[in-house]
């Protein structure tokens, strides 16, 4: 009977393992199997039932008070991603850099893999990125001679970019669980003061290593292109001729939004939400004066949200402006009459311009798929989160964290064993569960005990975002290749697809030994930008 | 062009609007009949759904039964077509709440920039505007999660589903349902009853002296997101019911769009 209890925890995660295997919906089949467990543990009289009678206080606590706003980021990055995407910034991108590269030998893999993390960087949307890139890019490689494996296995390889560039959803998700996690591991070590790591702090972790897998990704296109040229053979000169207007055009938008939008994140000044709420409504700004959706533009409207977005810009560049070298924070009312007179007209432009492009947006049925997509992936990831919540609660209740700690302690090799172990766990797991099932139930659980070890939560906030990110992108179950799978032509066999991710899984491992080798990969920028 | 919602949130907010003139109008009137009378109304009505659920409940099981009885016989026209009209009006519920939520997200992206603006900008901090962000947030993923499981958004492990034939995938949808969606929400709807009284008892308001008074209202979200689970489950599991027994289900709203990640 004892040891039955003592499996207990076990036999709760094997459950709960072979009935998502069924395909209920994540959520609702966590919940279900903790509900289950909590009668047992009821009926053995391990389980007390007032943490059933809390539970809707939970959530209200863990999702729907003040000091949670950390996670409306998730909905407001959702919302510009989508507002990008639809306005059509991706097919524009990969046209003009194909035109720029395109005439070098790899060059077409080369814009893939940048377009790809520049989309990261500004939607930071796997499904959608590689269904685009899917769509556009992989029949004009195959055209050009392309190896089908180099092809699909650099588009789904860069899709997967967008979980490991800030700003991406990955890391607000994981970021606030490692967050609570280094405070809960700290209490328990009677650190009562303790230290603070936010989602900017993994945000600037995360953005060398992202970087760096960009870097690798592209030398592999080089190397490729010279010791196996027929795999990726240059297009011909005539479909070279570069649009610079055009190039602009595309690149300047989400160039710029994501400068506004990380560089503020990362210098500190703003927290991501907040950055995240005025990168939204500079994606309806763009979104608005391409008249996304319509056939045609016509020249006033564009102009409009033009000039409302130029005002918004102006209005926060007046405050930066004002606030250079100044000794204490300025507003524009510290400016005299004329500056605030001047705000004030700059928010009445912005106000027209973003009204017309909402108008423009709701006409063409765009604002309504931005607002539907918005609403069902928010309502997806908090309500697993609310399943995931349940079960992590349970499962503490029946001594699974007691369990879990005692086979990490015992496991060879100190913390850096215990996290060896966790990673494999994580990335067998990736092969059957999404990212979001895995950082709601694995993390709360594995990452206080880590942390209580002595590990750098930045850093292990860094590694298991690439590891998940690898996870999407590994053979046979990886997401991205499932997109991938669904948009590319039959001449394009799941072989093909699987045998071309592969380089890109390996170039991933090395670039986790790189940051599990040299640590300061993902600490350093925190550290120098925060202190 | 006109979805779903858009009446319902437009009616809403025309209403709330009313209130505030209404309340501004009459000096405060408004907010004192609220604070007088609003807890007993609220009471009452809570006593009503309280003896709706308390003789109601074994309704639930209509599909359950329908399902296991459908895959041996031939379900009775009146049974089929009742569990229709159930799936009918129960998405057409669900599919206005969720169209109305939607709202939120537009509402949340610029009560965020607002408030950065004011912050930033004019050194102006309102406290209700930066609670609202958080009510809107809740409202958006409480309410748009029934049409969510409509759409087919909650992410399911679909290495072995999507390869089941459309019997199978009835099957995993009507015992999912009763063994795990409809038991979770009925323990948050129960949960829900001790600290649903004690709100609304004192109209909790915010924290903040300066705050929204809503704080009744946006707990109230929880048992609310509750009951259209399982109104939602229950249509899932009359659909898959309906499959089981080979006959005709209705086809799922084609607006309602599925996100992805």
């Amino acid at each position: 009977m004892n040891l039955f209890i003592e499996l207990l925890p076990f036999l709760m995660f094997l459950v709960a393992f072979a009935a998502l295997l069924r395909g209920y919906p994540v959520a609702f089949t966590l919940a279900g199997v903790a509900l289950a467990f909590a009668f047992l543990g009821l009926g053995l009289g391990l389980f007390d039932p007032v943490h059933l009678r809390a539970f809707p206080q939970r959530i209200y606590g863990n999702l729907m008070e003040m000091d949670r706003s950390i996670l409306v980021a998730v909905p407001l990055f959702v919302f510009m991603g989508v507002m990008l995407e639809k306005s059509r910034i991706a097919e524009e991108l990969l046209e003009a850099m194909g035109a720029l590269f395109g005439t070098m030998r790899g060059g077409l893999g080369i814009s893939v893999i940048i377009v790809g993390a520049l989309l990261a960087a500004s939607t930071g949307i796997v499904g959608a990125t590689v269904v685009t890139m899917g769509l556009l890019s992989l029949p004009t490689m195959l055209k050009r001679g392309y190896s089908p494996e180099l092809a699909a296995g650099s588009i789904a390889a860069s899709g997967t970019l967008g979980q490991i560039i800030p700003p991406s959803i990955v890391l607000v998700l994981l970021g606030d669980q490692i967050s609570n996690a280094y405070q809960q591991a700290q209490r328990s070590q009677g650190i009562f003061s303790p230290d603070i790591v936010s989602v900017g702090d993994l945000f600037a972790g995360a953005l060398i290593p992202g970087l760096l897998l960009v870097g690798m990704y592209i030398l592999y296109q080089i190397g490729i292109a010279i010791f196996r040229p027929n795999d990726a053979p240059a297009a011909p000169a005539s479909e070279g001729t570069t649009d610079w207007g055009q190039l602009l055009h595309a690149l300047l938008p989400p160039l710029a939004l994501m400068t506004a939008v990380l560089g503020s994140i990362l210098t500190g000044v703003a927290t991501p939400t907040e950055a995240a709420g005025v990168g939204a409504v500079g994606a309806t700004f763009i979104a608005g004066a391409r008249n996304a959706g319509a056939a045609k533009n016509p020249l006033p409207g564009q102009l409009v949200a033009f000039a409302g977005l130029a005002a918004l810009l102006g209005l926060f560049a007046l405050v930066v402006v004002a606030n250079i070298g100044a000794d204490r924070r300025l507003y524009v009312a510290d400016l005299g009459p004329a500056a605030t007179m001047f705000a004030f007209v700059l928010v009445a432009i912005t106000l027209v311009g973003a009204a017309l492009s909402l108008l423009r947006l709701k006409r063409s049925g765009v604002l309504d798929d931005v607002m539907a997509s918005t609403a069902n992936i928010s309502a997806m990831v908090f309500v697993i989160l609310i399943g995931a919540a349940l079960f992590s609660l349970i499962f503490r209740e029946l001594g699974g964290d007691l369990v879990v700690q005692h086979a990490l302690t015992a496991v060879p090799g100190g913390k850096y064993g215990a996290l060896a172990v966790v990673m494999l766990v994580m990335f067998l797991l990736g092969f059957f569960l999404d990212f979001i099932e895995i950082t709601f139930v694995v993390v709360p659980i594995v990452a206080p005990i880590l942390l209580v070890m002595g590990i750098d939560p930045v850093w292990l906030g860094v590694l298991m975002a690439m590891n998940l990110q690898t996870s999407f992108l590994t053979p046979p179950f990886g997401f991205a290749l499932f997109y991938l799978r669904g948009v590319a032509p039959p001449s394009v066999t799941t072989a093909a697809i699987y045998r071309g991710a592969i380089p890109f899984v390996i170039i991933q491992l090395l670039a986790i030994l790189a940051v599990v080798l040299l640590p300061w990969l993902a600490t350093a920028l925190p550290e120098w930008l925060y202190g | 062009m006109r979805r779903a919602g858009d009446g319902l949130i437009l009616t809403t907010g025309a209403l709330m609007l009313a209130l505030t003139v209404g309340d501004i109008a009459t000096g405060g009137g408004v907010a004192a009949w609220a604070s007088e009378h609003l807890a007993s109304q609220a009471q009452a009505i809570g006593g009503v759904l309280g003896t709706l659920g308390q003789y109601g409940w074994p309704l639930l099981l209509i599909p359950l039964v329908a399902g296991l009885a459908g895959r041996f016989l031939t379900l009775p026209t009146i049974l089929a077509g009742g569990l229709r009209r159930a799936i009918g009006l129960i998405d057409s519920l669900n599919l206005s709440l969720g169209g109305a939520a939607r709202w939120f997200a537009l509402g949340l992206v610029i009560a965020t920039a607002t408030v950065v603006i004011q912050r930033y900008v004019f050194g102006y901090a309102s406290t209700k505007l930066a609670e609202s962000v958080i009510y809107m947030h809740a409202l958006l993923f409480l309410l748009a999660s029934a049409s969510t499981l409509l759409s087919d958004g909650h992410v399911r492990v679909d290495i072995f589903y999507s390869k089941m034939s459309e019997r199978g995938k009835a099957w995993v949808d009507l015992i999912g349902t009763y063994l795990a969606l409809i038991p979770t929400s009925a323990l948050i709807l129960w949960a829900s009853t001790g600290y649903m009284n004690s709100t609304w008892r004192i109209l909790e308001r915010s924290r903040e002296a300066d705050g929204l008074p809503l704080v009744f209202a946006l707990k109230t979200a929880i048992p609310l997101f509750a009951i259209l689970m399982i109104l939602q489950g229950l249509s899932m599991a009359a659909r898959a019911a309906l499959t089981i027994a080979g006959q005709e289900a209705p086809p799922t709203p084609a607006n309602a769009s599925a996100g992805e990640m």
